[in-house]
């Protein structure tokens, strides 16, 4: 099977015509999937970079996303959202009821099992209510019992982060991350993100196992200087380095 | 009892917690906006030591090298069956004790040294940077350092500069050059002079200072407790206890150790963590991080240059009083012992300085070692359990993380 591809964007950054503009220009067959970030007020596992995209959170309603929406609709890649439960746990059932009627089916909410732990029963049910699974969001930290705890309460594919945070460097040991995940969660898809840093770190991951990959800080710098096509260009080198991989 | 099958004892492998523990662990927060002191973490680690704090491999395999020099510094560390402490205490169970004082810097602290020296060593570092409190942690280093042909820094806080002129001397024959925290060296060390000429220091200081001398000479830093690698380097505590026990045909019942940063009780304990022996970490009455401090993140050190971890803490900018168990003087504990005392799988208590010193006085008259005053409270908190299960017959394996040949001082100064 083919390796998977998602991109990350921040909705709203630079702003939302140029996200609009970007998710109808990438080529075919390249993205698997947008993970459309709301802005947040507490971005805290994401990097520097990431972070700096999250600053118009006041100038931002989820109206704003539908273009996008009908976009890969249209198009028909997959779309998830991230948010933060800090911003998105305690608002109105209505909120998620918005964003399930726009057909938004799947969200990732990293902060939910570490931050949040003792309310995510709870809100998991909440999101399958108004028609909404939760991705398990797991990291290397992830103990076992609790990556099997969630793997049981979901259906959905898992997004495994690599990194503390996203877009940062500390050095991990790709493969054997991978290996744990891959060997605690045997039965679902997981997909790789937060600190993917080049081509070879998504080769890696692919060549351990990996069912695909996520990536966002790498595109970060171009988006803010509006270079769609610098952003495309590295989109295409991840997708090759994937490709090759296997 | 002293046991000699070292190849027996000794594990291939250290043992990481994290993959084993009840809840996820919160990761290091960044602190600043625009750059990442995580990342920051890259300028002044070893990169081996990074991969081992965000990989958590629950088994990390020991180099070759390092086993070597574990066996020269005296590893494995004797398990002792303390018969003498128990007749006189009247305990109708048993008491064990793992004695790290045995090593040859006299405590655990040289158990995760020598992994970063070789670390820092290995990429081609020529000197190392650390803090210390009580000395036992700038003593491991200076040797670690030397063993792996680096030279090393090291800022002691200012009131154990002090009150050790012994370990200061120690440390300088290893090779170290030691200077009192804070100090002169440094931007931060200068600004809190400024603000009392006479401060009297603290671990947040100094780490902060040597965290800065490092970043500003491309110096390796070397951590002393609190991280993850470095209670996962401490594992060998737990891992030879549990392997003593077996030869023994004992099982753990009760495990009793002192907490600083977390490092010498997480090492002993986390091996033995989905078992079910009782767990009780013992603090120091003026340091009461786990029955006062508060759960949730807080800055490893004073000037919040690294990342802040989520732990129990005092307050980054707690200055403890001086008290006798410099060790014990730290603000915060390691995470993932902080979320198993939240979780309350582990147990903790307070002691104060009166009982810690009875405890250390009746355990030398009775098995001969005078232990530090950071293990003392660990001695103390057996004292208390087996005194008040006199008649339970359960195993009380307690922690010695080191001895107190050098802090005989506390002794004329505290006991009435
Ligand atoms: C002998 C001894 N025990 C215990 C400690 C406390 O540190 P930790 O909690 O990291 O083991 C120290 C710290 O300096 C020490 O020297």
């Amino acid at each position: 099977m083919k390796s998977r591809l998602l991109v990350y964007l921040t909705l709203g950054f630079p702003d939302n015509e140029f996200v609009e503009d970007f998710v109808r220009t990438v080529p075919d067959g390249i993205v698997d999937g947008f993970e459309l970030g709301l802005p947040s007020s507490d971005p805290r596992y994401d990097g520097p970079k990431i972070r700096s995209t999250h600053g118009n959170r006041n100038h931002f309603n989820l109206d704003k996303m539908d273009g996008i929406l009908r976009i890969c609709s249209d198009r028909k890649i997959r779309v998830n959202v991230l948010s933060y439960y800090s911003d998105i746990g305690n608002s109105e059932s209505s909120n998620l009821l918005a964003l399930s009627d726009r057909s938004v089916h799947e969200m990732i909410v990293p902060d939910l099992l570490i931050d949040y732990a003792e309310v995510a029963d709870a809100f998991i049910s909440r999101l399958k209510e108004t028609g909404i699974s939760l991705i398990p969001f797991f990291n290397a930290a992830t103990p076992d019992r609790v990556i099997e705890k969630y793997v049981n309460k979901t259906c959905s594919w898992i997004y495994y982060g690599l990194q503390p945070s996203t877009g940062i460097n500390v050095p991990v040991n790709i493969s054997d991350v991978v290996e744990r995940a891959k060997s605690v969660i045997p039965e679902r898809d997981i997909i790789f993100g937060f600190g993917i840093r080049n081509g070879g770190d998504a080769m890696e991951i692919i060549r351990a196992g990996g069912h695909g990959i996520a990536i966002g800080s790498a595109i970060v710098d171009d988006l803010a200087r509006h270079d769609k096509a610098a952003a495309i260009q590295k989109i295409l080198e991840y997708r090759e380095a994937i490709d090759s991989a296997v | 009892m002293y046991q000699s099958r070292e190849q027996d004892i000794l594990p291939e492998y250290w043992y990481n917690v994290v993959p084993d523990l009840p809840e996820q662990l919160s990761p290091p927060k960044d602190s600043n906006r625009d750059s990442s002191s995580i990342e920051m973490l890259n300028r002044i680690l070893p990169k081996k030591l990074l991969e081992q704090e965000f990989s958590f491999k629950r088994r990390e395999k020991i180099p070759d090298e390092v086993m070597e020099l574990y066996h020269q510094i005296g590893r494995p560390t004797p398990l002792v069956r303390a018969i003498n402490l128990e007749k006189k205490l009247g305990y109708s169970g048993k008491i064990y004790f793992k004695y790290e004082g045995a090593t040859v810097t006299g405590s655990h602290k040289i158990n995760t040294a020598l992994p970063q020296a070789f670390y820092a060593a290995n990429e081609g570092v020529q000197e190392v940077v650390t803090e210390t409190g009580a000395g036992q942690w700038g003593t491991a280093t200076a040797l670690a350092a030397s063993l792996n042909g680096m030279r090393s820094k090291v800022f002691m806080v200012r009131t154990s500069f002090n009150q050790k002129p012994l370990r200061k001397q120690i440390m300088e024959i290893y090779g170290a050059n030691v200077v009192a925290s804070p100090s002169i060296e440094t931007e931060f060390g200068r600004k809190t002079l400024s603000e009392r000429a006479d401060h009297p220091g603290s671990l947040g200081i100094a780490i902060s200072e040597a965290v800065e001398y490092a970043l500003d000479r491309d110096l390796k830093y070397l951590l002393g407790s609190v991280m993850n690698s470095v209670i996962t380097h401490q594992s060998i505590i737990g891992l030879e206890t549990a392997r003593q026990l077996e030869i023994e045909g004992e099982e753990a019942d009760v495990m009793i150790g002192c907490v600083g940063g977390g490092s010498n009780f997480s090492g002993f304990v986390f091996p033995f963590i989905s078992g079910k022996a009782e767990m009780i970490a013992s603090t120091a009455e003026e340091v009461p991080k786990f029955t006062h401090g508060k759960f949730g993140y807080d800055f490893i050190d004073t000037a919040g240059i690294l990342p802040q971890l989520k732990m129990f803490s005092l307050g980054a900018g707690f200055v403890p009083p001086g008290i006798y168990a410099g060790g014990l003087r730290y603000h915060g504990a390691a995470p993932a012992l902080s979320m198993l005392v939240h979780s309350g799988r582990i147990s903790a208590e307070d002691v104060g300085e009166d009982e810690v010193l009875a405890a250390m006085r009746l355990f030398a008259a009775t098995q001969g070692i005078i232990p530090a005053p950071e293990s003392g409270h660990a001695i103390a908190s057996a004292i208390r359990y087996a005194k008040r299960e006199q008649q339970s017959r359960k195993n009380i394996i307690v922690n010695v993380s080191g001895h107190g040949l050098l802090d005989l001082s506390i002794f004329s100064r505290g006991q009435k």
